[in-house]
């Protein structure tokens, strides 16, 4: 029996079974070790252990036995979780990046589609140029998107004043805003490029039947394209799930320039802020507690999506 | 069909090695998560060996603070001092520096504003500088409220030698001041005046920060404490309520827009500046060195006054004021501690910290004993500033007590305010918040509070 994409192909005589396989397999173990060595070695030290690590000290807590006494890390079992669960501030954090999910996100993934949409048609000049132009903002680091949006928004700096007053995206009202336009900006063209590469791998031949069966471009697009590249649709989309609730940097560096944004404005600021207390036990906790809403979600959302994932 | 067995099946092996992978690091860590905190012996600050050369890693935010190290760095071939100028204390550095602590891997020397020693002494980051040779020595030299502050409290032991002293003080525009015919206000009745009578001429009398550092400067000239530690509990009162005369004043110019709020010393509060449209700055003399950075196009039109009082008090605040200190870690005690002595002593140091740092020396007479510093200053209309600071500089409030968690405080502050500042709640309920957060935060360093009332 081979496996290939199509499913299990019976080769004529079925009761030799798997040895040559097996061997094969086996005899390669050695290489398959130290091609993946260097990769593993990184992941468990740059990110199994800091997690691993996190997961401890959320379970502990500072004792001392005088006001500058030696501290003491002592066991306190789900204290931590506790305070993290009551806290208020963490579940304001929370609620705000749930509101950019429903709203930014479904924003970077039909921009991006439309923006791929149009530059893999042939009605659009210059698609090169615009594959470029597109996808530059995401090349831009997110710091100097925000500084550079930021100084936009306020209304003593931006080049167009009137506008920046009107809109005030630094101010309570407008900062959500503010803040999902920068990521919109930077995010939507990677969203592109890989809904445009994932266009390109579909062949010509269905385009040339749908035009027969007198489909137009935007027929072609809805009743073709969309559905064959829904994969990587989904898959863009849990990667913008996944980094609206680890939002960090563009509200870190709009605090400096606005006086909506508090420490805790997003849950990992408040991870931040809390472990600059520093509180790195309480601090660990909230990670956890974050990195375990945010897998939980996203496993969901794929399992929704299940069925047109893995088509 | 099949792609997804194998996909299954290399997600349940993937699975195993992962929770391996978890449980071999979390045994391996449990070890560790106990570090932090130095291995030095208490009181231990001996000399390196004879004819060894010993470099000083140093981190600041003073201004132009290289060209002391370079003096030094001349005068002292054996004892070399390299030093990085890093971000403000409040502004990142001591998050990097509270990081090093933790890890065990921290510099020689750092730089500590007086209302963080208590929060990095909590955290076993300082040496007791008592036990180095010839620092204890230097107390005469010192402003005892100085002294005291860098002492933390205990009879023996000192934490860190002040840098500056910071009488806080009203840098206002003698020129626009003089051109509206407003008088320069000595009392808070007549700033708030004051401020209404600039409003109607388009512009605003000051900029009210969100920087947590302004806050507690209001109620330390008022003699209302916010800390006390009696009988090894902390005592916090931070809250005030409505009716409280200062919150009451500050909510006023608020939410009578007679005040601007941008971040300090950032590009919008850089621009007001140059444009003329804020009047007047309270602060430390660390103003000497960041008003001409900030405000370059208003050169000779400024001055300096004592800041305003309470009616019936000449009592003042201190806004900031910062100390050198040496990291416990720190491999070479005592030859840091001889940089921090001359640093902070030697004539030649304190003249450069003067003039091109806008530090305040804390050494008794000292405005006499430094030429320099009695020399007019051409940005502020040729005034001699420090002459006019020492008339005043007698008159701050003796008895205020820091926190152990001021970095959480500031922060805090900050964060809270900029609401305040903006109309979302009002400045009571800020300091409210603060008030909570800080308890929680001085409960979870394992430190006992007893609220004051």
């Amino acid at each position: 029996m081979t496996l290939t994409a199509d499913g299990p192909t019976a080769t004529p005589s079925q009761t030799r079974v798997h040895p040559p396989e097996r061997r094969r397999v086996g005899h390669h173990i050695p290489s398959i070790i130290a091609l993946t060595a260097p990769f593993m070695l990184l992941l468990i030290a740059f990110y199994l252990i800091p997690i691993g690590y996190a997961l401890v000290q959320s379970f502990f807590k500072i004792a001392r036995d005088s006001p500058y006494g030696e501290p003491r890390e002592v066991f306190a079992g789900l204290e931590q979780y506790a305070i993290v669960v009551q806290s208020a501030a963490f579940w304001e954090g929370l609620s705000r990046v749930g509101i950019l999910l429903v709203t930014m996100v479904p924003a970077t993934i039909v921009l991006g589609l439309v923006f791929a949409l149009l530059i893999d048609s042939t009605l659009v000049k210059g698609r090169k140029f615009f594959r470029l132009a597109f996808f530059a903002p995401y090349a831009v680091p997110g710091v100097i998107a925000a500084i550079m949006w930021g100084f936009f928004y306020a209304p003593t700096l931006s080049p167009l004043p009137g506008v920046a007053e009107s809109m005030d995206l630094l101010g309570s009202r407008g900062i959500m805003f503010g803040l999902a336009n920068i990521v919109v900006w930077t995010v939507a063209g990677f969203n592109m490029l890989i809904m445009y590469s994932a266009l390109q791998a579909i062949p010509q031949e269905l385009y040339e039947a749908a035009r027969i069966d007198g489909a137009g471009h935007l027929r072609i697009a809805l009743s073709v394209k969309v559905p064959l590249i829904m994969p990587s649709i989904i898959m863009t989309a849990v990667l913008s799930v996944i980094g609206t609730f680890q939002l960090f940097n563009e509200p870190q560096v709009l605090k400096t320039l606005s006086k909506a944004v508090g420490l805790d404005f997003t849950p990992n600021m408040l991870v931040y802020n809390t472990a600059s207390i520093p509180n790195y036990n309480l601090a660990a906790a909230i990670s956890v507690l974050l990195a375990v809403i945010t897998a939980v979600l996203s496993f969901a959302f794929l399992r929704i999506t299940q069925k047109r994932a893995f088509a | 069909m099949n792609v997804r067995e194998d996909m299954q099946m290399r997600r349940s092996t993937l699975r195993t090695n992962t929770i391996a992978a978890f449980a071999i690091g979390a045994l391996a860590l449990s070890g560790c998560a106990g570090s932090g905190g130095g291995s030095a012996a208490a009181g231990a600050c001996a000399p390196a060996a004879e004819g060894e050369k010993v470099t000083l890693a140093m981190s600041s935010w003073i201004p132009n603070f290289q060209q002391t190290v370079d003096l030094w760095n001349g005068q002292n071939p054996d004892i070399q001092v390299e030093y990085t100028e890093v971000t403000q204390g409040n502004q990142g550095t001591y998050q990097a520096y509270l990081n090093q602590i933790k890890a065990g891997k921290t510099a020689d020397i750092g730089y500590f504003d007086y209302d963080v020693m208590p929060t990095f002494r909590i955290q076993d980051g300082l040496l007791d500088l008592a036990a180095c040779e010839g620092i204890t020595d230097l107390q005469d030299q010192f402003i005892a409220s100085v002294w005291n502050a860098t002492a933390l409290g205990e009879e023996e032991s000192l934490f860190g030698l002040g840098l500056d002293f910071t009488p806080e003080s009203l840098f206002y525009r003698a020129d626009l001041f003089e051109q509206a015919g407003i008088d320069v206000p000595t009392t808070w009745d007549e700033y708030y005046e004051a401020a209404k009578a600039v409003r109607e001429t388009g512009s605003y009398i000051a900029n009210l920060p969100a920087w947590g550092t302004f806050w507690p400067t209001n109620w330390m000239q008022a003699g209302e404490n916010w800390f006390a530690l009696e009988d090894g509990e902390w005592q916090v009162d931070i809250a005030r309520g409505e009716d409280d005369e200062i919150v009451q004043f500050l909510q006023r110019l608020v939410d009578e827009d007679l005040v601007t709020s941008y971040p300090l010393f950032q590009d919008e509060y850089s621009k007001a500046l140059n444009a003329g449209e804020i009047w007047s700055q309270l602060g430390g003399p660390w103003g000497f060195a960041l008003i001409p950075v900030t405000a370059a196009d208003t050169a000779g039109n400024w001055s300096i006054e004592k800041m305003p009082t309470w009616e019936g008090s000449e009592s003042i605040a201190s806004w900031g004021g910062a100390a050198l200190g040496v990291f416990k870690g720190s491999e070479h005690p005592h030859e840091a501690a001889q940089f921090l002595a001359w640093a902070t002593t030697d004539p030649e140091a304190l003249a450069l910290n003067s003039d091109l740092g806008g530090l305040y020396p804390p050494i008794k007479g000292v405005v006499d004993a430094i030429p320099t510093m009695q020399e007019p200053n051409s940005f502020f209309g040729d005034q001699k500033v420090f002459v006019e600071l020492d008339s005043w500089a007698g008159e701050v409030t003796p008895d205020w007590i820091w926190g152990p968690t001021m970095v959480q405080v500031n922060a805090d502050l900050e964060s809270e305010m900029a609401k305040a500042l903006s109309g979302e709640q009002t400045i009571a309920e800020a300091l409210q918040t603060v008030h909570d957060n800080t308890v929680d935060a001085i409960r979870a360093q394992g430190l006992t509070v007893a609220e004051a009332d």
